[in-house]
């Protein structure tokens, strides 16, 4: 007898399964699935509910969230409103989708995170010459969720576009031409602060663990992983605010 | 066509309906209605009222089954609860507690 689950063509579940194996439904399933393995809905299958699984395989029609560890792959026959978030996700010519996608290799598992801390980061090659001067403190700091002043005068780049006044953004801080040395100096170093911040986030935290800072504040966990930064920096800017 | 299989390592809370044969070898809370047979394998777990034709009892059942051809309880089946079926087989081995009812118009 197979070792697998499957939901057969004529059967219904309509509640919770969880488990430690592989499931197809070639049936209908509403409700929650939560597998340690593979998750295949067949062509003819359907499911609407919140799945958990390492692999998600749709090749028949779903409603609601997955969240993979490994993959999502839509098949051509898929047909899915679907907010999916996963480390890689595949989709085939003719799948449909409706939703919000989230690819991210902040959910990889642990094993790359040692390549992830060596990669340079894109933004800090093309910020300005001088951030390198006070790059080697902030880059030791651990940044904590609520922090000293730096912290929380982070202003996320789109942000600051005038529309705030009082905190110091970095480009403010390069053009403006302040008569007092130490001000300007001080406000530099805050600024290259932020930036670093900025990226140690990016790097220190996951996808999964920003949620869930996001949600600990009941704020939306949707988003690419630097939209997630940014929304939890502007929450902790209000916070101290 | 195909069974409906609840694996070894799967637990289901919540209602299975449908028209196929089901098997179950994990866990099954809740109910199953199905138009065919059920089979409780030796290591499924039901604690669910089942309304089926037929079911065939290897495992355990805490709940209560309404089967309108037969129901079969083997050497290895463990139940808890009241059966209602005009045929009923229960195995020399069996385990048992509850009430039966063969009676079905």
């Amino acid at each position: 007898m197979a070792e697998s689950t499957s939901i057969a063509r004529g059967t219904t579940i309509s509640g919770r399964i969880e488990g430690q194996s592989d499931l197809s439904v070639e049936g209908r399933v509403e409700g929650t699935i939560s597998v340690t393995e593979t998750l295949t809905i067949a062509l003819e299958g359907r499911v609407s509910g919140d799945v958990q699984a390492r692999q998600v395989i749709i090749e028949g029609s779903f409603d609601g969230d997955i969240q993979a560890e490994e993959r999502v792959v839509l098949s051509s026959t898929a047909r899915a409103v679907a907010d999916i978030s996963a480390p890689i996700v595949e989709m085939a010519d003719g799948a449909q989708l409706r939703g919000e996608l989230t690819i991210g290799a902040g959910q990889a598992p642990s094993t790359t995170s040692s390549a992830r801390t060596a990669t340079p980061s894109r933004t800090t090659a093309t910020r300005s010459t001088a951030s390198t001067a006070a790059a080697s403190g902030a880059t030791t700091k651990v940044v904590p969720p609520v922090d000293s002043g730096a912290t929380t005068k982070v202003v996320p780049p789109p942000v600051d576009s005038g529309a705030r006044t009082a905190p110091v953004s970095g480009k403010a801080a390069t053009t403006t031409v302040v008569q007092d040395p130490l001000a300007s100096e001080s406000a530099q170093e805050e600024a290259e602060v932020t930036e670093e911040d900025l990226e140690e986030l990016r790097e220190d935290y996951t996808v999964k663990e920003l949620r869930e800072e996001l949600r600990r504040r009941d704020l939306m966990v949707s988003g690419t992983k630097d939209e997630l930064i940014e929304r939890l920096l502007q929450a902790q800017d209000e916070e101290t605010a | 066509m195909t069974d409906t299989v609840i694996g070894p390592n799967i637990t289901v809370d919540g209602e299975i309906t449908g028209t196929d044969p089901i098997t179950v070898e994990g866990t099954v809370k809740g109910r199953i209605a199905t138009e065919a047979l059920v089979t409780i394998a030796e290591a499924g777990v039901v604690e669910a009222d089942v309304e089926t034709p037929e079911v065939a009892v290897s495992g355990q059942v805490t709940g209560n089954i309404v089967a309108s051809e037969r129901v079969e309880i083997t050497t290895e089946g463990r139940m808890v609860g009241d059966i209602k079926s005009p045929r009923i087989l229960i195995a020399d081995g069996a385990g048992f507690k509850g009430h039966i009812d063969m009676d079905v118009e």
